[in-house]
């Protein structure tokens, strides 16, 4: 039933609506760093690092209605393959190299880990994500003669594109470039008969299964998507902060890509854009306004969410402010349809 | 011709613009109204919170004395911006952002652990440019890998180098016949670092000194449970126990050590960081630094700054004094106003950044920890004094017997490698 | 070599007696209403900083043993009001168990920033119990009394706890609307749910406000140690299975002896062995070593 409200909505002059507000945005991301300050550059950067890694925890949760909380493995890969190959031990910063590099090992590491994992469900599935982030976590904070331990790696040489030289600018427009394209990618995966089939496998198990579906290898699939995502993000992470540390390894980093989603508004495609903004702007905002008090507020501000609007987050509250304005444009476009 | 023209306009301009600049220069000579702008970039939440305890109200604290029993700075009263790294290097270099390039702040104090320290050294080297006081960040890597050369990164807390050696002749001042010797620290690259420290330089002072434990605890766990460390240390039976764990971990330490009788089995204890907490019983003969938990209030010190000061603190926080937080604030705070006056007396200009900061460097100034000096970028104090811990009838905890190693002994020359100093060291003298 | 043995065991009594108290606040609540709730976390940690400062106010540094189990008693019904109240305030009006986990995780966070601002995050102490029980010595290993206190105490209540649930007829009832009964058909018999769920709710604060005020007096109350506690909390109940008082104090004195060892003989797994073994056992008992198979 999702599936033809969907394909219905693919209609030429949607997507023309669509385009127009995509390009707009992206017009708009592109253009901000010549008008503000360095921070807030940085700032906005770290937003469009955090929307892959958001998208990772969305697909798992609207597929498969599982929580992932494991995604800060995948960062701190990618920020260390980086640390190491650009920093420490250094034999190149060209992105072109890293970038697949941080993929392909995302990818591996993220196979491994798929095959015990996704065989869990609900909070099993969540409670081992924590438990093999903070395996991880300690393997890296305990192995301090390579990894430099608590004091992580500091001496992150600038990257390169092409051979040529990255400023901070340069940065910042890659980091637009690959987050802009991973949406795309995205969205052409939940277009994609895989995603279909991930909700057949949360819809009924069984069904799916006796039609043929692939459960668990299709399961490990959407483990290594959402991996892959936050793999190339750690790469471009780490160039941004030129610094490396084990809190990237953090279970607590990972559980900030669900609330992120959460807030966003898992229901919606352009949830995880949302939430990655709202909630980086958010917390940072808030963090300095009432350094003592940030946690009360930023605790209450979620816990609100989630009990009054729930799967529709922010994008939802949006979405009922100005409906009518908003009806053709993208945000109207559901992903899932809940069923129930 | 059009050569010509060029060139002339380029003469105009440069009279131009340098007159603008003598006109500016004179300008210069006034000293701004309103507050001075200073941040502070401390964790308040997070794991490193509860090692650095109420670091928020302690730069407060700073603040409200500098501004109230010193009357600001070159008569400005200090306007503190106070943000929380969450203990996060990634964090921390949002906040600098913010603190240097929204609020203009004139100058910076913060980041307690190595690792926001290390993520923020180059980058306020390169592109910042604004002095900047790291309250600890001891390890050695700071000033060897990380900022070789620094020009605007100043640190108050010692490196590991020069505290090993004070707690090293501590320990052979306090107790001459000692055959061997235990360690204990948390498990992070400082605990690691000044571990390895201690064991290089106590190597060369006397080879004979047996280490017969050494062990590295979870750090910053809150609430841990040391039950099996104690044990294993009572096994060993070691003539000297050295501990280097801190915040919350040197309160449950203390503690349990304390309920399982381990201070009355091991002849001599020092406890650099002695656990603070509110309601803490302290012990009294143990060994504590100028850091430490309930004497950061040497008696040479009584007087100035910190007959105003402790006052404050039990005040605000209800404890003293909180894993010298207040010490590194004060003592910071304490620099900043003695190179803004030394440099508007000098030059008779507001200084800038960058004449701010080769001021700080070789000031000295009387702090918390008595007098203290800025050498080569590396504050001399604390971290130079241990003594025993003893209360005095009005209930505060002081300092006895204290051992007070001379900065010469403890600082790196620069023509030396720290190995190579710390080769010397015996020769030196005792 | 029994002495040795022993050692690690005695070392690791007050991490296994806290965390039997709070795996089992977590999992009962999981067990009987079907709710995953981390709110128990932030009652930890009020309880331990209501203990410490009720006990400074009204002792000072000294020790009166009835004054403290009447103050633990205090803490642990302000643990039990605390949750009720967020059950009624909040917690039964979220659906789903990723609500559920998202919204009290950054209900936990409300928790610690609370306690921040009423307590600072200077750490605060009580240790007079701790200190003044004193010591014995069992097979040549010196043990605090306070440990085996903590351990009778954590023991003793799930013993009631078993009794109540096994042999009384309001036992009956809460296993009946248990994940391993049915809920509706409870309903059907007369089993007033609402009732059940509140005494269950005010059951998981009592025990997770004393775990706090228990531990309290080694370690002290500190800003951030809920982080620690539920984690370990989580990992016992995945080890031990839902539901289970016989798995829980397994599973709590597993994490825990086998942590004491880590430390001595392995300080490199010491933190991360509490998470192989949880992710062994999902691997090879996903329901726990003493659980059933739940819909979860």
């Amino acid at each position: 039933m999702g599936a033809n409200t969907r394909t219905g909505r693919m209609m030429p002059s949607y997507i023309d609506d669509r385009l127009i507000a995509t390009i707009v945005l992206t017009a708009i991301a592109a253009v901000i760093p010549l008008f503000v300050s360095e921070y807030v550059r940085t700032l906005i950067q770290r937003c469009l690092l955090w929307i892959p890694p958001t998208f990772g925890v969305y697909i798992i949760y609207s597929l498969l209605r599982q929580v992932h909380f494991a995604q800060s493995i995948f960062i701190g890969l990618g920020s260390y393959i980086a640390a190491f190959l650009a920093g420490k031990y250094f034999v190149t910063s060209e992105l072109l190299i890293l970038l697949p590099l941080s993929l392909i090992v995302s990818i591996g590491v993220a196979y491994v880990l798929g095959i015990f994992i996704m065989r869990r469900t609900g909070f099993y599935f969540a409670i081992m994500g924590i438990a093999v982030t903070m395996a991880f976590w300690s393997l890296v904070y305990k192995m301090r003669q390579i990894t430099g331990g608590s004091d992580g790696i500091s001496d992150i040489k600038n990257p390169s594109l092409f051979g040529i030289q990255l400023g901070d600018q340069g940065l910042y427009y890659v980091s637009l470039v690959v987050s802009l394209g991973l949406i795309l990618l995205m969205r052409r995966i939940l277009h994609s008969p895989f995603s279909l089939q991930l909700r057949a496998i949360s819809g009924d198990l069984q069904k799916a299964e006796s039609i043929g579906i692939p459960v668990n290898g299709m399961r490990r699939l959407a483990f290594i998507v959402a991996g892959a995502n936050a793999g190339v993000a750690g790469v471009l992470l780490a160039f941004s902060y030129n610094y490396v540390g084990p809190t990237t390894f953090a279970w607590e980093f990972g559980a900030h890509f669900v609330q992120a989603a959460i807030i966003g508004g898992v229901n919606y495609f352009v949830g995880p854009i949302v939430g990655a903004f709202v909630f980086v702007g958010l917390e940072f905002l808030v963090s300095t306004w009432f350094p003592n008090l940030w946690e009360v507020v930023i605790g209450v501000i979620v816990a609100v969410i989630v009990v009054t609007v729930g799967e529709e987050g922010v994008t939802g509250i949006v979405k009922d402010l100005f409906g009518r304005t908003l009806k053709r444009a993208n945000l109207e476009e559901r992903t899932y349809s809940d069923g129930k | 011709m059009v050569m010509r023209r060029t060139r002339t306009l380029v003469v105009i301009l440069t009279v131009v613009m340098l007159l603008m600049g003598a006109v500016g220069g004179a300008a210069g000579g006034e000293i701004p109204s309103g507050p001075i702008k200073i941040g502070f970039a401390v964790p308040m939440s997070g794991t490193a919170t509860s090692l650095a305890p109420d670091a928020g109200i302690n730069a407060e604290i700073a603040v409200e004395y500098i501004n109230k029993y010193e009357g600001g700075i070159l008569g400005r009263p200090v306007k503190a911006y106070i943000y929380d790294t969450k203990g996060d290097p990634q964090t921390a270099v949002d906040v600098f952002g913010k603190l240097i390039e929204n609020d203009g702040v004139e100058a910076v104090l913060g980041c307690l652990s190595s690792g926001t320290g290390l993520a923020i050294a180059p980058r306020v080297e390169s592109k910042w440019k604004i002095p900047t006081l790291l309250l600890e960040a001891t390890t050695m890597q700071m000033f060897t890998t990380a900022v070789p050369n620094p020009k605007y990164v100043f640190r108050i807390g010692p490196d590991d180098v020069m505290q090993s050696i004070t707690h090293v002749k501590a320990v052979l001042g306090k107790k001459p016949d000692l055959k061997t010797i235990a360690l204990g620290a948390p498990d992070y690259e400082w605990g690691h670092d000044v571990v390895s420290s201690f064991t290089k330089i106590l190597k060369q002072l006397r080879p004979d000194v047996e280490v017969v434990y050494t062990f590295f605890h979870p750090f910053g766990e809150a609430s841990p449970n040391f039950a099996a460390y104690i044990t294993e240390l009572m096994q060993r039976k070691p003539d000297v126990y050295v501990g280097y764990s801190w915040g919350t971990d040197g309160v449950a330490w203390h503690n349990q050590a304390r309920a399982m009788g381990l201070y009355s089995r091991i002849p001599l204890i020092f406890d650099v960081f002695s656990g603070t907490a509110k309601g803490q019983l302290a012990t009294e003969g143990v060994l504590g630094e100028t850091r430490a938990g309930n004497c950061m209030f040497p008696p040479h010190a009584l007087g100035y700054p910190n007959s105003k000061l402790a006052p404050m603190i039990l005040e605000r926080v209800g404890a003293l004094p909180t894993y010298g937080m207040g010490v590194h604030m004060l003592t910071g705070m304490l620099y900043l106003k003695a190179a803004y006056e030394k440099a508007y007396d000098l030059t008779g200009q507001y200084p800038t950044p960058e004449m701010l900061a080769k001021t700080i460097d070789g000031l000295s100034i009387i702090g918390p920890c008595g007098i203290t000096s800025m050498i080569n970028h590396q504050s001399t104090a604390p971290g130079m004094a241990v003594g025993k811990l003893h209360q005095r009838e009005d209930g505060l905890w002081i300092m006895e017997d204290m051992l007070i190693v001379p900065d010469y002994l403890r600082i790196v020359p620069p023509w030396m490698t720290v190995d190579e100093f710390i080769g010397k060291l015996g020769e030196i003298g005792q | 070599m029994f002495s040795m043995g022993l050692r690690y065991i005695l070392n690791a009594l007050p991490v296994v007696s806290y965390v039997i108290l709070l795996s089992f606040s977590y999992s009962f609540l999981l067990y009987i209403c079907g709710r995953v709730s981390l709110t128990f976390a932030g009652i930890y940690l009020v309880g331990a900083y209501a203990t410490v400062s009720l006990s400074i106010a009204l002792m000072g540094n000294s020790l009166s043993f009835a004054g403290f189990m009447g103050i633990l008693l205090l803490a642990s019904l302000l643990g039990a009001a605390m949750l009720v109240a967020s059950y009624l305030c909040f917690e039964r009006f979220l659906k789903t168990d990723v609500h559920r986990m998202v919204a009290t995780s950054s209900l936990l966070l409300v928790f610690r920033g609370l306690v921040k601002v009423v307590w600072g995050t200077t750490p605060v102490t009580y240790s007079a119990p701790f200190l003044e029980l004193g010591v014995s010595e069992i097979a040549g290993n010196i043990v605090p009394n306070y440990y085996l206190f903590m351990l009778g105490l954590a023991l003793l209540l799930m013993l009631a706890l078993a009794y109540f649930l096994n042999r009384t007829s309001w036992g009956m009832r809460f296993r009946a609307s248990s994940l391993d009964g049915d809920r509706t058909m409870a309903q059907a018999c007369g089993v007033n749910q609402n009732l059940v769920t509140l005494m269950t709710f005010a059951i998981s604060g009592v025990l997770a406000g004393l775990a706090g005020g228990l531990y309290a007096p080694i370690a002290g109350a500190a800003y951030g140690s809920e982080a620690n506690a539920l984690l370990l909390a989580a990992l016992s109940v995945i080890i031990g299975g839902v539901g289970s008082i016989g798995g829980a104090v397994l599973a709590a004195f597993i994490v825990g002896i086998v942590r004491a060892v880590a430390a001595i003989k392995m300080p490199v797994l010491e933190l991360a062995v509490p998470f192989i073994i949880a992710s062994v056992t999902l691997m090879l008992r996903p329901f726990g070593i003493w659980g059933k198979e739940f819909r979860y």
